[in-house]
């Protein structure tokens, strides 16, 4: 048994605009917070750098990232806070200026570092990836991107019971779909299948990283949720 | 973004449907609208359309399904921050009357759409 680690905040950037460069409300690390760092655009001929924050610079390391083209572009990043402060990360664009994009934030405390991840794109279907988590009670956090912008209902995969926690969702039936979510303790260590059963149709991008939770013995956790931002820009 | 043009009739619709969901689906915006004949993607612009049918005649709803108030905040075709508070338990409906009387006119007006609880305007849509 291990314990998850807790989601301390999760500020995303806009997500109706072309505009670079974005940023997110600020957050306040504690040193070895995880900070991971999903972005999406609306196609692969719009890029993403790498992220930015004030004060201290953060190492960003990208974990996984899907550039295909006539998809949505997307970027998975992590950080391990080096030092305690509040920043602001931003992110800039490249390429074509013609799509939307934008990014989510997720910062968890009380974890022994990121674990697996996982990657894949499909030209139709109810997303789908399966992640074989490395430790026990982890988080996973999830982004998709969908370049058929489908907004028709939507229903997340359930994991260890229960299903996807929804972060943001952004669509239009012309630009993309924009979903992040998480799930805040996957059980055992092993494979799961993550992603949503609907829309089943979706031209696909998605990523999956598991957060681990803090075995016995390690890092000391805050008892309660300390604050989780919803500010979404 | 492959999914026709700005006209929604190249998607088979009458309108579009603009759809922004935070706080695990509790917090919703959907916004109705046309395409002005000229506009072309991704900056799409069009007038606000009603639904049609009981119960569907509206253009924008809100949906507040939380516990504590949240807040729209938009910026206009010319620049101005608007920030309108929706309270806990509710679900709101403009017709495109309605959203005009409270300056929402077209798609445009909903640029930097954000939804939070914080009164103020997000930074980045202050003038």
């Amino acid at each position: 048994m291990a314990t998850p680690p807790t989601l301390i905040a999760s500020p995303a950037s806009a997500l109706n605009t072309t505009t670079t460069p974005k940023s997110v409300a600020s957050i306040t690390v504690q040193t070895n917070d995880i900070i991971v760092v999903q972005g999406i655009t609306g196609d692969a001929a719009t890029t993403l750098g790498t992220p930015t924050n004030t004060n201290t610079g953060q190492t960003y390391t990208l974990q996984q990232s899907v550039v295909v083209a006539s998809y949505c572009a997307e970027y998975c990043w992590t950080a391990v806070a080096s030092t305690n402060q509040a920043m602001v990360i931003s992110i800039a664009r490249a390429g074509a200026s013609t799509n939307f994009w934008g990014f989510q934030v997720t910062q968890w405390r009380g974890s022994d570092g990121v674990g697996a991840s996982n990657k894949t794109n499909v030209a139709s279907g109810a997303p789908s990836l399966s992640l074989t988590t490395l430790g026990a009670n982890s988080a996973v956090c999830v982004q998709n991107g969908d370049w058929s912008a489908l907004n028709t209902a939507r229903t997340w995969r359930t994991v260890n019971g229960a299903a996807t926690t929804e972060l943001s969702y952004f669509a239009d039936a012309s630009n993309y779909g924009f979903y992040t979510g998480y799930h805040p303790d996957v059980g055992a260590a092993g494979a799961n299948t993550y992603g949503l059963t609907a829309p089943n149709t979706q031209k696909y991008s998605i990523i999956a990283i598991e957060v681990k939770g803090a075995a016995a013995g390690g890092p000391a956790l805050p008892p309660e949720l300390i604050m989780q931002t919803m500010r979404t820009y | 973004m492959p999914n026709g043009t700005c006209d929604p009739a190249s998607r088979g619709n009458t309108y579009n449907t603009t759809i922004m969901a935070v706080a695990n689906g509790k917090v919703e915006i959907i916004i109705r609208w046309g395409w002005d004949g000229v506009s072309v993607l991704p900056d799409c612009e069009g007038p606000l359309v009603n639904g049609t049918g009981t119960g569907n005649v509206w253009a924008v709803q809100v949906t507040n399904n939380d516990t504590a108030s949240w807040w729209v905040h938009t910026v206009g075709k010319r620049g101005q921050p608007r920030n309108v508070e929706f309270a806990p338990g509710s679900v709101t409906k403009f017709t495109k009357t309605q959203a005009s009387n409270n300056g929402y006119d077209s798609y445009s007006d909903f640029s930097s759409l954000v939804l939070d609880q914080d009164p103020n305007p997000p930074a980045q849509n202050k003038t």
